[in-house]
């Protein structure tokens, strides 16, 4: 299986090849993978105006500009598609300090079931995986055991978990499933956790 | 005690994009007069109609002012709110109205498209409520923030991806402002309006025709009528009064039920 990848992420790359993926980062491909960076946490007010606007920029923006090439060139092949993008969790639940990361994931999310009502009647699926706290892309300031210990299944996420699911999404097991957004997280975004409170930690405390 | 519903006297409400006779934004700045409130009115453009928008709220015996920016702008923002304060002597409501929309699937849409629908809708709400919580927070008496969201942050609506998208991302970001900002007593809430018959709409291909008219209010369970901006002015009105003092990060649909079970 060969899928065209935006984005760089190279564990999970690593994680895919092992599993069998073919990526590549130009020419012909009726599968698509787009990968976010790894998740920034800060305080709305701290933001600079660049950072804002940065983080929409790589999160959606150069993203969909991808997505409309490739979307141009399977529609016109007559390809049935599949687009996989890997969003974040912080997109789930409002989250102090994931303002500007989670208002861009679930702005790509929405472009993922636009998509997929848009161009599924012509064979195209489109779907978003929702990353839960990676160890090796935890942003500054989260507590890494806190987040496993808070996380139901006791761990955080690993590539092989994104891996599988990307897999599985592109696959022809997934062939009904369109529109769908994806936690992998442990169930980590349906609990409350030790996440940071803005009247209880001093990161938020103003 | 009252019922913390009673009117919003002595208050000062900054509203973008308000304008326009048929808009979103004059049918807030009215519910807020007609409440009390003193009206900084905010557009882009359209000058001769906020003159009568200026108007008809100091025909409420209101104070009122028309202010020219572009929300996009995070400088233009600040001037916006410093300007208010100046003519006005505070903030203490600041509805993110402004919005702009396209009708183009994905394929189709242009980078000056995405461009301009992300900076206003997203960006421009950004800014915007950053600046006003700043004045609120330097008046340390809290404040209110009013976002108008959209029901395709909810739900996607085929070509409007880019403008789903944008409310969608609002409709995150109004609950990450509404815990970061908490501490200072600034609560902010989203109106979710569905079909409104205003200016914005005018270009879309979904009510192009009386039959699609006619489609869309058959959509639409209470009444099968479009809303009316004033019905989302006292939406947001609500979330500016006393009594809602301990509402935040709430979305309430003003969309007669149009999306109810469909997403």
């Amino acid at each position: 299986m060969r899928a065209l990848l935006h984005g760089v992420d190279e564990p999970l790359e690593a994680a895919l090849r092992e599993r069998g993926l073919e990526l590549v980062r130009e020419g012909e491909a009726d599968r698509f993978v787009t990968c976010g960076p790894p998740p920034m946490l800060r305080s709305l007010d701290d933001l600079s105006v660049d950072e804002w606007t940065g983080r929409f920029c790589v999160w959606v923006e150069e993203p969909f500009w991808a997505l409309q090439a490739w979307l141009q060139d399977v529609l016109g092949r007559g390809a049935r598609g599949r687009w996989v993008a890997i969003t974040t969790t912080l997109g789930a639940q409002p989250f102090p300090g994931g303002g500007a990361d989670g208002s861009a994931a679930v702005a790509l999310q929405t472009l993922v079931r636009i998509a997929a009502v848009e161009y599924g009647p012509r064979g195209i699926r489109a779907n978003a995986i929702a990353a839960g706290w990676r160890e090796r892309t935890l942003p500054a300031g989260l507590d890494g055991e806190l987040a496993a210990t808070d996380t139901p299944t006791r761990r955080l996420v690993n590539e092989s978990d994104l891996a599988a699911a990307v897999l599985w999404l592109l696959g022809d097991q997934a062939d009904q499933v369109n529109g769908e957004i994806l936690r992998v997280d442990g169930g980590y975004s349906i609990t409350r956790g030790s996440r940071p409170d803005p009247s209880t930690d001093s990161r938020w405390t103003k | 005690m009252g019922s913390g519903l009673e009117g919003l006297e002595g208050r000062v409400a900054l509203v973008t994009g308000a304008a326009r006779e048929r808009s979103i934004g004059r049918g807030i700045a009215l519910a807020l007069a007609e409440r009390g409130a003193d009206v900084a009115v905010n557009d882009l453009a359209h000058e001769d109609e906020a003159s009568r928008r200026v108007g008809e709220l100091e025909a409420l015996g209101r104070r009122s002012v028309f202010i020219r920016a572009d929300v996009a702008d995070p400088h233009e923002c600040e001037r916006l709110v410093a300007e208010t304060v100046t003519r006005l002597g505070r903030l203490d409501i600041f509805c993110a109205n402004a919005g702009v929309a396209d009708w183009q699937e994905l394929v189709e849409v242009t980078p000056e498209a995405l461009r301009r629908i992300v900076g206003v809708n997203l960006h421009g709400c950004f800014f915007g409520c950053r600046a006003a919580a700043a004045q609120m927070r330097r008046q340390c008496t809290g404040g209110r923030i009013v976002v108008t969201s959209s029901v395709n942050a909810v739900m996607p609506f085929p070509k409007l991806g880019i403008y789903g998208a944008t409310k969608h991302a609002v409709a995150h970001l109004v609950g990450v402002m509404a815990r970061e900002w908490a501490p200072d007593a600034i609560t902010v809430n989203h109106v979710a309006p569905g079909w409104v018959d205003s200016n914005i709409n005018d270009r879309s291909p979904d009510f192009a025709t009386e039959a699609l008219r006619a489609v869309a209010r058959a959509g639409i369970p209470l009444g099968h009528r479009p809303s009316e901006p004033r019905e989302i002015g006292e939406a947001v009105a609500y979330f500016s009064l006393e009594g809602a003092a301990h509402t935040t990060g709430a979305f309430l649909r003003v969309d007669g039920g149009s999306v109810i079970g469909k997403y």
